[in-house]
C-alpha cells in the first residue's frame, strides 16, 4: 500500500517538474542539483533553493526600495542586485527568473526607469510562481520520503 | 629582531612599499652588503620558501627577519661574518651565489605541502578555497566541489579569504572565485591570490562579457568559468594545480619573485622609493621584464611585424636618451595591443642590438633582419649559410670581448634571429625543436634563461645562447632539466674552496669570470651556476666600471632612507 502510495507521488513530482521545464521555469541546472544530493547530504537541494529564496527576497525588496525611491535611481546597485540574483538563479536552474534578470539589467543598464519597474514586476511574478510550484514539489517529495518510509532515497527517478 | 638590530648597519634594506599595505614587501638587498668585496650590485628576490629554508641552516647564516610576504616571513640571509663557524657546503661569499643557493634550496628540498599531496592520491582531497559573495553559488559549489573530492573551505568574504590564506597552519592548492562583489573587486583578489601568493586562482560568474573575461585572463586567473559551474568542468579544475607545480619546479623562484616585483613596481610607481640612476633603473627593470616576459611566454606574445618594429623604431627615435623608457615608447606607438613589458622587452632587444652594432659591422643585417621576423619559415634558405657564419663571427667576437660564459643578452637576441633562420622546425612555442639538429652541436649549453621556462621552451634557446669557440668541453646535454642543473651546480658548490679565494680582490669583471678561471672548474657545472646567477641578475654583467661608479655614487646617497626604512621596519614583531 505504501508502496503504493510512493509511486503515485513519485509519478507526481515528475509530471510537476515536465510542467516546469516545459514552461520553462526550470532548466537543466536543476537536475544537476539534485544529482549533487547524495547520503551525505540529504537536504542540498532544499537547503540551497531555501537560501535561494532568502537571498531573492532580500534582493528584491532592495531592488522595489531602489526603484522606488524618487529622487535618485543607483544603477550600479541594481545592476550588482541583478548580478547576484542571475548568479543564484542561473545555479538552482530557475530559468526564467534568470532571463527576466538579464532583460532587467538590460534597463538598467539605458538608465531606463519605466523599464525597470516592469521588469521588477515580471521578476516578482516569476519568482513567486517559481517559489510556489518548488514548494508543491518539496511538499511532495516529503510526503514520499515520509510515505516510502525511508531516509532520503537517492533521486534517480 | 635582536639580529636586525645588530645587522641593519650591515645590511640595509629598502622596503619598497609602506608597512601596511596588503602586498608583499620584496626587498633590495645590496650585495655589497652582503660581500663587501663584490662590488656588483645585486638586487636579490628570496622567495618565500627559499628564506624558509634557509633559515633552517641557521647555525651558519645569520637571518635579518624582515617584513612579511603575504604568508611567510621573508628572510634574508647574511654572510656570517665568523670565521670560527664552519661554513655549510653552500657559503655565501659573493652576492651571486645567494642566487645559487636559493635555486638549490628550492630545487633540491621538497616542498613538504607540495610531497604531502603528491603523495595522496593526487586530485582528492585537493584544498580548494571557494570564495563567493552569493551565498547560493557558494552552497551550490562547494557541493560540486565536494563531489569532486576535494577539501573545501568556503567563505563569502573577501578579508575571511585573505585571512584564511594567511593563516599558515593552512595551505590552499587552488582558489575559486567569483568576480562581482560589494567588498572586494575578484580582481583585486586575483591580484593578491593569484599573482602574490602564487595560488591559482579560478575565477567564477555570471557575468559572461568578453572584456571581463580576457581581463579575468589577463591578470593570471587559470580559468574563467561561467555560472552556473557544471561538475564536469569542476572535476579536471585539479590541471591547473598540477601545472603550477610543474612550472614552479622548472622555474627558478628568484624569477617568480622578480614576477611579483615588476608587477608591483609598475603598480606602485607612485610610491616613494629610492631610485638609483634613472636610467638604469629603467634598464634593469627592462631587463627583469624580459626575464619576465620569457617566463611567461604563452600567454601573450606580441609578434613584432615589421611595420610594428619601424612604429617601433620611429617612437625610439623621437624620444630623447633619457626618455627611451617603455612607458613614453608605449605612448608615442599607441597600439592597444602592445603592454608597457612589450614594449620593454623589445626595447631591450633593440638596445642591444644597436649596441652589437656599434661593437661590430659585420652580420648585423643578418640578425637586425631575423630579430623582427621570428617566422622561420620566412626567412628565405639560401642565405641561411652566410648569415650563419655572419652572426656566428660576429658573436665569437662578442664573447671575446665580454668574457665566455657570461652571456650578454645581445648575443641572445641575435641567436634569436639564428635561431628561425638556422632551424625552420623550430617555432616559438613550446612546440619548437627538442632535439638538438646535428650541425649544432657545439651550441648545447643551457641558457641564462632556461631556469625561467619549461624544458622544450628553453630548449631553443639553450643551444643557441651559449656558445664559445672554445668551449668544446663544455658540451651540455641538451635535454638537461632544471633539477640536474641545480644538483650539478650544488655538487659543485659543495666542493668548491671557497677560501682558497681571494675574494677581496675579484673586481667586476673577474668575479664573474670566477668560474671560468679556477682551476678544477673544466665541468660544465660551473658555467651552468653561473648561468642561473646571470638569469637572476642581469645587470652585473652588463655594467661596465663608469656606470658602477655611478651606481655607487648614488648609493650613498640614498643610504639615509635605506636606513630609515629600515629602521621602520623595525616596528613589526615576528
Amino acid at each position: 500500500m505504501l508502496g503504493f502510495g510512493a509511486d503515485r507521488l513519485r509519478a507526481d513530482m515528475n509530471r510537476l517538474l515536465a510542467l516546469l521545464f516545459h514552461q520553462g521555469v526550470l532548466d537543466e541546472q536543476f537536475l544537476q542539483l539534485q544529482q549533487l544530493q547524495d547520503e551525505s547530504s540529504p537536504n542540498f537541494v532544499l537547503e540551497v533553493v531555501n537560501i535561494y529564496f532568502q537571498e531573492s527576497e532580500r534582493l528584491l525588496k532592495n531592488l522595489r526600495a531602489l526603484l522606488t525611491d524618487r529622487e535618485l535611481t543607483d544603477y550600479k546597485k541594481m545592476g550588482n542586485h541583478l548580478n547576484q540574483l542571475m548568479g543564484s538563479s542561473s545555479s538552482i536552474g530557475a530559468n526564467r527568473v534568470r532571463n527576466v534578470c538579464i532583460a532587467f539589467r538590460a534597463n538598467s543598464e539605458q538608465n531606463n526607469r519605466a523599464g525597470c519597474l516592469r521588469a521588477l514586476e515580471v521578476l516578482e511574478h516569476e519568482y513567486c510562481y517559481l517559489k510556489s510550484k518548488l514548494h508543491e514539489l518539496f511538499q511532495i517529495e516529503q510526503q514520499r520520503v515520509l510515505g516510502a518510509g525511508v531516509r532520503y532515497p537517492m533521486q534517480q527517478n | 629582531m635582536a639580529h636586525f638590530q645588530s645587522l641593519h648597519n650591515i645590511c640595509k634594506f629598502q622596503t619598497l612599499y609602506p608597512l601596511n599595505s596588503v602586498k608583499p614587501r620584496v626587498l633590495h638587498i645590496h650585495s655589497r652588503f652582503l660581500s663587501i668585496t663584490s662590488r656588483a650590485r645585486h638586487r636579490l628576490y628570496l622567495s618565500p620558501r627559499a628564506a624558509a629554508l634557509l633559515s633552517q641552516s641557521s647555525p651558519f647564516l645569520k637571518f635579518a627577519v624582515s617584513t612579511v610576504t603575504t604568508r611567510r616571513s621573508l628572510l634574508v640571509p647574511v654572510v656570517a661574518g665568523d670565521p670560527a663557524v664552519p661554513r655549510p657546503a653552500t657559503c655565501l661569499n659573493f652576492g651571486f651565489e645567494i642566487g645559487n643557493i636559493m635555486e638549490y634550496f628550492d630545487n633540491q628540498i621538497p616542498n613538504p605541502i607540495q610531497l604531502k599531496a603528491e603523495d595522496d592520491q593526487f586530485p582528492i582531497g585537493l584544498k580548494v578555497l571557494a570564495i563567493d559573495a552569493n551565498i547560493v553559488c557558494l552552497h551550490y559549489l562547494v557541493q560540486l566541489l565536494q563531489k569532486c573530492q576535494y577539501k573545501v573551505t568556503a567563505t563569502t568574504k573577501a578579508s575571511e579569504a585573505i585571512k584564511l590564506l594567511k593563516d599558515e597552519k593552512q595551505t590552499f592548492d587552488l582558489v575559486i572565485t567569483d568576480v562581482v562583489r560589494h567588498d572586494m573587486d575578484g580582481f583585486k583578489l586575483l591580484q593578491i591570490i593569484g599573482v602574490e601568493m602564487d595560488i591559482p586562482v579560478v575565477m567564477v560568474s555570471a557575468n559572461d562579457e568578453l572584456e571581463t573575461v580576457k581581463r579575468g585572463v589577463m591578470e593570471g586567473a587559470e580559468a574563467y568559468l561561467l555560472k552556473p559551474v557544471r561538475i564536469q568542468e569542476l572535476r579536471n579544475i585539479w590541471q591547473h594545480v598540477l601545472r603550477k607545480r610543474s612550472a614552479r619546479k622548472r622555474s627558478s623562484p628568484n624569477l617568480l619573485l622578480l614576477e611579483q616585483a615588476v608587477v608591483q613596481e609598475e603598480d606602485h610607481n607612485s610610491i616613494e622609493r629610492v631610485t638609483i640612476s634613472m636610467d638604469k633603473q629603467d634598464y634593469e627593470n627592462d631587463q627583469i621584464v624580459k626575464l619576465d616576459d620569457d617566463n611567461k611566454k604563452k600567454k601573450h606574445r606580441v609578434s613584432w611585424t615589421k611595420e610594428l618594429h619601424e612604429k617601433f623604431v620611429e617612437a625610439y627615435e623621437k624620444l630623447g636618451e633619457k626618455e627611451r623608457v617603455p612607458n613614453n615608447i608605449l605612448k608615442l606607438m599607441n597600439d592597444p595591443s602592445l603592454t608597457r613589458e612589450n614594449v620593454a622587452s623589445h626595447l631591450q632587444k633593440h638596445r642591444d642590438m644597436l649596441r652589437k652594432k656599434k661593437a661590430s659591422g659585420v652580420g648585423k643585417l643578418a640578425s637586425q633582419k631575423n630579430l623582427y621576423d621570428r617566422n622561420p619559415t620566412k626567412a628565405s634558405t639560401p642565405y641561411h649559410s652566410m648569415n650563419h657564419m655572419n652572426i656566428v663571427s660576429n658573436l665569437g667576437s662578442q664573447f671575446q670581448i665580454n668574457s665566455q660564459f657570461q652571456l650578454p643578452n645581445g648575443s641572445r637576441s641575435s641567436m634569436e634571429g639564428l635561431q628561425g633562420n638556422q632551424n625552420p622546425r623550430s617555432t616559438w612555442t613550446a612546440a619548437g625543436s627538442c632535439c638538438p639538429v646535428p650541425e649544432f652541436k657545439w651550441l648545447n649549453f643551457p641558457s641564462n634563461n632556461s631556469i625561467s621556462k619549461p624544458c622544450n621552451i628553453d630548449s631553443n634557446d639553450q643551444y643557441l645562447e651559449g656558445f664559445g669557440p672554445n668551449n668544446s668541453n663544455s658540451y651540455y646535454p641538451p635535454l638537461e632539466t632544471n633539477c640536474n642543473l641545480t644538483s650539478i651546480s650544488q655538487s659543485l658548490l659543495g666542493n668548491y674552496p671557497i677560501e682558497n679565494h681571494n675574494i677581496g680582490a675579484i673586481p667586476e669583471q673577474a668575479a664573474s669570470l670566477t668560474w671560468s678561471s679556477f682551476p678544477n672548474n673544466t665541468t660544465t657545472s660551473g658555467q651552468c651556476s653561473q648561468m642561473q646567477f646571470n638569469a637572476g641578475n642581469p645587470l652585473g654583467s652588463l655594467l661596465i666600471d663608469d656606470d658602477l661608479a655611478e651606481i655607487f655614487k648614488q648609493e650613498e646617497h640614498s643610504s639615509f632612507d635605506v636606513e630609515k626604512c629600515a629602521s621602520s621596519t623595525q616596528e613589526f614583531d615576528f
